[in-house]
């Protein structure tokens, strides 16, 4: 075998390519003979491959829909209670202007206006759902939020937003207001009616924040998928950790970021300095 | 998302070591401690805490940001933020950390910051070792 004498350049560069190839081998045959392997460079291989990263954008995405599915399903509770907050307000004012007239004319015609708007708070309940469900109906909803069934899971259980059958309270009135005292009874239903909508629509709005905040990060999580994937097939190892080098010093950004960010935290993680 | 931790966690203290649990860092004595954790809140171990002075690489930003989750849930959106500024970073610089970075992300979904952070301790080893081939 004659020997060939390579220039220092090319030499350096077939040392190089050896050392890739003979990684790459290494790698292989570890994956091949299931040993476990001892190098954490080993181990981003057994996270992926191109087949499993598509199955896990798709249920990512299914997951992303249950989520949206519930945010609008709490909008469209939310909006009905306003709509409902509004009815009792009108409520309370024709239950005054009862209290304020002796006139059984007047007071039977309030009494039908009352009646009127009792029965459109419970119309408005019946109409706050979505896609089939209704906060205001006593529907609930179980949103998945886990890989596998059963795991973490966020449940929102509605109320019965109907005037009367339901947890609102708010009676019809007799013909005509008859008495003061119905009128003043009225009026204090009223009160607690809007109370409970209060509560309720808190509780809705903390679901609402908790949904709003697992959408944002679900949709972070299927873009990184899908910009990385393509990069995914081409990474040159060698080309990462000069790239990781550089992103160190050009950090700038970063380290300030962070440092406001545990500015802002709370004093426990000062302890760790 | 709440924070929370598997209840009644039981910890193993071994002598002199610290441990963060909630906004108490605390020390044990000189001999061998159990605990039990009884109800829902951030526990890491001195040895499993990196400082803010020490978050000099990209992976090991990441590692930091997800203990702000954990132990500062109250800001959990701005925490979120900085995390994909990061991770998007990281990604591109590293292709090949994609999975490592969705098996972190996927625990940081469920709440489980723990896991998170034992995972993305792997991370910052894999990152050492791309750096050392350079």
């Amino acid at each position: 075998m004659s020997d060939i004498s390579l220039s220092a350049g090319i030499r350096a560069n077939l040392l190089s390519l050896q050392n890739t190839s003979s990684l790459l081998s290494r790698t292989q045959e570890r994956l091949g003979s299931g040993k476990k392997v001892n190098s954490a460079i080993d181990n981003p291989t057994n996270y992926f491959t191109a087949q499993s990263l598509t199955n896990r954008a798709n249920d990512l995405t299914a997951r992303l829909d249950g989520i949206t599915k519930g945010i609008q399903t709490i909008k469209a509770a939310d909006n009905g209670i306003k709509g409902i907050t509004t009815f009792i307000s009108q409520l309370k004012g024709i239950a005054n202007d009862a209290l304020g007239t002796t006139s059984t004319t007047d007071r039977q015609t309030l009494a039908s206006r009352y009646n009127e708007v009792v029965n459109q708070i419970t119309q408005l309940a019946e109409d706050s759902g979505y896609d089939g469900i209704n906060l205001l109906n006593s529907g609930s909803l179980v949103i998945q939020f886990a890989e596998k069934a059963g795991d973490a899971t966020l449940g929102i259980t509605g109320f019965s937003g109907q005037a009367t059958a339901g947890d609102l309270n708010i009676a019809t009135v007799g013909a005509g207001f008859t008495a003061d005292g119905a009128a003043s009874a009225n009026i204090t239903a009223l009160e607690a009616a809007e109370v409970v909508l209060r509560n309720k629509s808190r509780e809705l709005s903390t679901n609402l924040s908790i949904l709003t905040t697992r959408e944002s990060f679900t949709k972070n999580m299927v873009n990184t998928l899908k910009s990385g994937a393509d990069k995914l097939t081409l990474a040159d190892l060698n080309e990462e950790g000069a790239n990781l080098l550089a992103l160190n010093t050009q950090s700038q950004l970063a380290v300030q970021s962070l440092s406001l960010a545990s500015q802002a935290a709370s004093s426990v993680l000062r302890i760790i300095g | 998302m709440e924070p929370f931790t598997i209840v009644g966690l039981k910890i193993t203290l071994k002598p002199r070591e610290k441990i963060l649990i909630g906004g108490a860092l605390i020390s044990n004595g000189n001999a061998t401690s159990e605990l039990i954790l009884e109800n829902e809140i951030p526990v890491l171990r001195e040895k499993d805490l990196l400082a803010e002075k020490d978050a000099t690489t990209p992976s090991r930003r990441v590692y930091y940001v997800i203990q702000l989750m954990y132990f500062d849930p109250a800001n959990l959106r701005e925490h979120h933020k900085l995390y994909w500024d990061l991770v998007r970073q990281l990604v591109q610089a590293a292709p090949s950390t994609l999975g490592l970075i969705d098996a972190i992300s996927e625990e940081i979904l469920n709440n489980r910051y723990y896991q998170a952070l034992k995972i993305a301790k792997k991370l910052i080893e894999y990152e050492n070792e791309l750096i050392q081939r350079t």
